[in-house]
């Protein structure tokens, strides 16, 4: 039941903390019913992948669309990530199933900010 | 000189089917490949979600003249319409692309870059609960002649001009515009079937300039505008129903306000933000010849225009010759 349009290289950009907001290999950008008509580019870019998996609902894709979010409001973080949640690529068989692909689902792991040093409120 | 780089997008046979994919194919640094980044909707269908923001943008160097811009292809706007002085001024998708999330507590576009351009789309937002339309951190955005629908106002971070903001919410905490940065020719309305309540507008938390409002409306709300963050110098020509609480000079305070003055419509039902005729709107306004020359609609303001995001076909104003 989706369509998953699947980022399969790393976007980079030089600045520290631009690049956190960057998309990387396994970040889902967008996902459609089965049949959707991508685009002309979506379909030729050669840095993403469109994963067709008849048996996945979208609402189980939804927290591969997730951006990463604050934990703390009293520290907004400067280090926010594109995606909570992307696709172990390399572990999806070649028959793609709704259990295989949510199975292959991997955390984004935080990424500490260089400037800040702990994370307590202040004293 | 940047080289602008115009993407279609819309759902039969553009470049993009959605807009994230758009924004995902841009450079990560415009700068370094001196371009701008335009992406051109289509009204194909609507723009819609139910799982989340139809946009994030995040992860792009700009800088003024490398930005990233978002608006209606040539024909594909509410402001192509050939009726679109007749149409009502609300969120109307078959008269041109609009952009809807129906997911709660996420908004239309989350932005998190700077340099943003966004102009010539309508949005709504149509979950149970707060959903501000736009989110925005960074600096230097530009929004001109959007339509927005929501149940929270949005967090502009940026200059505004011509923005219809209509805010349906019974939440009285919620407030209109959060601004950072000026605004000229905008209606921000709270609708007329609730009681008056909460501000029109604030200024937007880490902004610290004074705010420049100019012939705007703030209907619907207790305060018109937070106190001591605008520029009282320059802030002109606004209009509210409320005794006082607009910034600056030369403005309409206890201008009536219900349901069918001074706007069409500002029930929920049938909403439309179309100023009417003979109210202290009309012919009160300031123009800003540079940026807003024209009204939401597309339609020319003269120069003492009508106050807001709608151009009166007539000022109504009676001069007495001696």
């Amino acid at each position: 039941m989706a369509e998953l349009l699947v980022r399969i290289v790393d976007k980079v950009n030089p600045d520290f903390y631009l690049n956190c907001g960057c998309t990387k290999r396994g970040h889902v950008i967008a996902a459609h019913p089965d049949g959707w008509a991508w685009g002309r580019e979506e379909r030729a870019n050669p840095e993403w992948r469109i994963l067709m998996v008849p048996d996945l609902s979208l609402n189980d894709v939804s927290v591969f669309l997730a951006p990463e979010r604050n934990v703390n409001p009293r520290h907004p973080s400067r280090t926010l990530q594109r995606r909570a949640f992307k696709i172990d690529l390399d572990a999806l068989p070649s028959t793609l199933t709704a259990a295989a692909v949510l199975a292959a689902k991997v955390p984004c792991p935080p990424i500490a900010d260089p400037a800040v040093v702990g994370l307590g409120d202040p004293l | 000189m940047p080289t602008t780089i115009t993407k279609s997008i819309g759902t039969s046979g553009r470049d993009y089917s959605t807009i994230q994919a758009w924004e995902d194919a841009c450079p990560a640094d415009l700068t370094a490949v001196d371009e701008i980044w335009r992406g051109e909707c289509y009204n194909d269908s609507e723009f819609l979600s139910g799982g989340g923001a139809l946009l994030l943008l995040d992860g792009i160097t700009t800088d003024a003249t490398r930005y990233i811009e978002l608006t209606a292809a040539s024909g594909q706007s509410f402001q192509d319409n050939g009726s679109v002085r007749s149409n009502a001024l609300t969120y109307d998708q078959s008269k041109g692309a609009g952009l809807r999330n129906t997911f709660n507590y996420t908004p239309n576009i989350e932005v998190r870059v700077s340099n943003f351009h966004l102009s010539r789309l309508q949005m709504k937002t149509s979950g149970n609960v707060a959903q501000p339309i736009l989110n925005t951190s960074g600096f230097g955005h530009i929004f001109k002649d959007l339509i927005l629908l929501g149940t929270a106002g949005p967090d502009l971070n940026g200059t505004s001009y011509n923005v219809s903001m209509f805010l349906t919410s019974a939440n009285t905490s919620l407030g209109g515009l959060i601004l950072g940065g000026d605004a000229t020719g905008c209606a921000v309305v709270r609708t007329s079937d609730r009681s008056a309540a909460g501000t029109g507008i604030t200024r937007i938390a880490g902004f610290y300039s004074a705010i420049i409002l100019t012939s705007t409306t703030v209907f619907g709300f207790t305060t018109p505008c937070q106190a001591a963050v605008f520029d009282t110098t320059n802030s002109s020509h606004n209009a509210t129903e409320q005794a006082s609480g607009l910034p600056g000079v030369s403005n309409q305070h206890s201008v009536s306000y219900s349901a069918t003055t001074p706007f069409t419509q500002a029930g929920v039902t049938g909403n439309d933000l179309r100023a009417i005729a003979a109210t202290p709107l009309a012919g009160n306004g300031l123009l800003d010849a540079t940026n807003a020359p024209n009204d939401i609609s597309g339609f020319a303001r003269p120069a003492g225009p009508t106050i807001g995001a709608w151009q009166l076909a007539s000022t109504n104003k009676t001069f007495l010759l001696h």
